[in-house]
Parts: C-alpha cells; sequence; structure tokens
C-alpha cells in the first residue's frame, strides 16, 4: 500500500508542477509579448531607439531565464527566440521601417509559440 | 559529447531506481502492463541521450510518471481480481484432459507448431501424456502430466528422506556472509574449526562454502589469489 501511495502523491506532485509550471511560463512569456507590443508602438511612430531599448530589456529578461529555459524548453526553440530579438533589434537600430513588422510578428509567433507548448490544448496534446 | 556522458548517467541512474522500486516482477516474465511499460521507459528515456537539444526532463519525467502508473497497476492488480482480468486477462487451457482445445488454440492465435515447441521446451515430447497445458497470462505455457506420467515421489514409494534444510553461502569468494552464517545457525567458533579441518586459517583463502542447518557443508578452496 506504501508504494500505491507514494506513486499517487507523486503523480499528483508532477501534476501539480507542470501547471505552475505552466503558469509561470505564461506570465514571463506575458511579460515580453507586453514589451515587444510597446517597442512596436514606439517603432510605429518612429521611436525607434526607445523601441531598440524596450527589445534590449526584453532580450536581457529573457537571457536571465536561460537556466529555467534550457531545463524546461527545447533548446532550438529558446534559440530561435533569442535570434529573433536580436534580428529586431538589428532593424530597429539600422530604423529599417520595412522589415519591422515582420521582425515584430516572428518575435510574438517565436514567443507564442513556447506558451502554446507549455498550454495544455487539444492542438498541443495532439 | 561531456552533455550526452552525463545525461547517460543520469537517465541509467533514474532507471535503475525506477526498475528497482517496480520491484522483481519487473525482471521476470512480464505481464502485459508491465512489458509495455518496460519499451516505453526504455525509448523515452534514450530521447534525451541521442539529441542534447532536448531538455533531460522531457526523459525523466515520463520515467517517472511510468513508474508510478506502474506501481498503481500492479497495486489494483494485487488487489482487485477483477481488475487483474481486465489488465492482465486470463490464463487459457489448450489441452485438458489429455485433449487439445481447438477453439481456445483458435482464441489465442497459438499454432500446434507453438504448443508442440514449448512442450518439448519442458522435456514433453508425447501429446498423449498431457493432462492440462495452461497458457498464461504472461505468454508462458505450464504443461501438467496424467498422475500415472509423473515421476514417482519418495512418499509414493514410503521412503523417509532426511531434509538438511537450505544451503546457505557462509563464505563467498573469499568473503564471508555472518548474517547467512547465522540463519543457517552456526558461529564463529563453528567456522573456525571448520576451516582448519579444511586445511586454511581464513576466508578469504575459501572459494565458496556453503551450510545447511543439518551440517552438510561444501568447501571449495581459492585456486588462486582473490579476484
Amino acid at each position: 500500500m506504501r508504494r500505491e501511495i507514494f506513486a499517487g502523491v507523486l503523480l499528483l506532485l508532477i501534476l501539480a508542477g507542470s501547471i505552475m509550471n505552466s503558469k509561470y511560463a505564461g506570465g514571463q512569456i506575458d511579460d515580453l509579448l507586453e514589451t515587444l507590443d510597446e517597442s512596436k508602438q514606439l517603432a510605429e511612430i518612429g521611436s525607434y531607439a526607445e523601441a531598440e531599448e524596450l527589445v534590449a530589456s526584453a532580450l536581457e529578461h529573457w537571457e536571465s531565464l536561460s537556466v529555467y529555459t534550457h531545463i524546461m524548453i527545447r533548446h532550438s526553440s529558446v534559440d530561435d527566440v533569442t535570434n529573433c530579438l536580436y534580428d529586431l533589434m538589428s532593424f530597429l537600430g539600422s530604423a529599417d521601417g520595412g522589415a519591422l513588422r515582420g521582425a515584430y510578428s516572428k518575435a510574438e509567433s517565436c514567443l507564442k509559440g513556447i506558451m502554446e507548448i507549455e498550454r495544455v490544448t487539444l492542438q498541443s496534446v495532439f | 559529447m561531456a552533455i550526452i556522458f552525463l545525461r547517460t548517467i543520469i537517465v541509467l541512474v533514474a532507471i535503475i531506481i525506477s526498475m528497482r522500486i517496480m520491484g522483481k516482477r519487473q525482471l521476470g516474465d512480464l505481464e502485459l502492463s508491465e512489458l509495455v511499460v518496460g519499451i516505453l521507459i526504455a525509448n523515452l528515456a534514450s530521447q534525451p541521450l541521442q539529441d542534447i537539444g532536448i531538455p533531460l526532463i522531457n526523459g525523466l519525467v515520463p520515467v517517472v510518471t511510468l513508474l508510478c502508473f506502474e506501481l498503481l497497476i500492479t497495486g489494483g492488480i494485487v488487489k482487485s481480481v477483477t481488475f487483474r482480468r481486465i489488465i492482465c486477462g486470463r490464463p487459457s487451457i489448450l489441452i485438458k484432459d489429455g485433449r487439445v482445445i481447438q477453439t481456445e488454440m483458435h482464441k489465442n492465435r497459438f499454432t500446434l507448431d507453438e504448443l508442440s515447441e514449448e512442450l518439448r521446451r519442458q522435456g514433453n515430447y508425447d501429446f498423449s501424456k498431457i493432462k492440462y497445458a495452461i497458457l498464461e497470462t504472461d505468454g508462458s505455457l505450464n504443461a501438467i502430466l496424467f498422475p500415472a506420467e509423473m515421476p514417482v515421489t519418495a512418499s509414493q514409494m514410503n521412503i523417509e528422506v532426511e531434509d538438511n534444510g537450505f544451503p546457505f553461502i557462509v563464505i563467498n569468494n573469499g568473503v564471508l556472509l555472518p548474517r547467512n552464517m547465522e540463519q543457517a545457525g552456526f558461529d564463529n567458533k563453528w567456522l573456525k574449526k571448520t576451516l582448519k579441518s579444511n586445511g586454511v586459517k581464513e576466508p578469504s583463502e575459501v572459494y565458496l562454502m556453503t551450510v545447511n542447518p543439518g551440517g552438510q557443508v561444501y568447501f571449495c578452496p581459492m585456486e588462486c589469489e582473490k579476484r
């Protein structure tokens, strides 16, 4: 009986851990998306320098999570997000307005992709 | 490469601990759920070893989850006959009173060649001598002979046989096992006397020594230096 109780408790802990992880990952990505959104609005009115600063702070935030992201998330996905943010910064730095919309969408898509993987939905399960 | 090396060690330790917790059942003839879990654990645990871009936790969480479900399933199997029947099925009688039950053979998709092979493996060559052949839930086949075909026992011959009990290994490759010696009912004083009578002084000079509660000793000295 002891083993069964141990197994049941462990399963519940794994479930609780997965839910907490999903919420935490969702929260962090929501913060990053919010920052990117603010940056996008600044870029749209031509304030590229401020927009670039916000992207830099988003990148710093993302890199500060590197221990967590590399333990919990596929490394290729982590690298994709990092690369998207660097690309975005380089477009902002060169004030290349034409490519910016695409770059922002790509960065948002990478971040949302990670959030979708961690969220339990029909799409992510199947 | 260092990462793969470290991950391999971690996954290996995790699997050994999981299998140890699952117990001896997992090592012997496997029931269906045990076979499935064994295969899954092997495949899932190897994923992060093949691709270091996959987080190690993606291999460890499935292993632990499977371990927990296996413990719950085996617990349920032990406690409930109905649950056991659902998970493991029922044994099938393929030969009854010496007659091959063809419906059971068809139901289990068991051929006569397979039946003959399994019976031969157990030393049974003649169908006419087999009273029952039972296909167990783990896939093994057990045969029971007609009483007239079974080997005679000492009790049937009214012969008294000495029962000296179970032989315990007391010295294993030069190492004394004091717990086994106590279980057999002997002590260090007996050990010294026995070693002396066999021409050695220390347990390290003995390769194998067993004793049963009746006092019968099997002695094999070390031929060369302890390996």
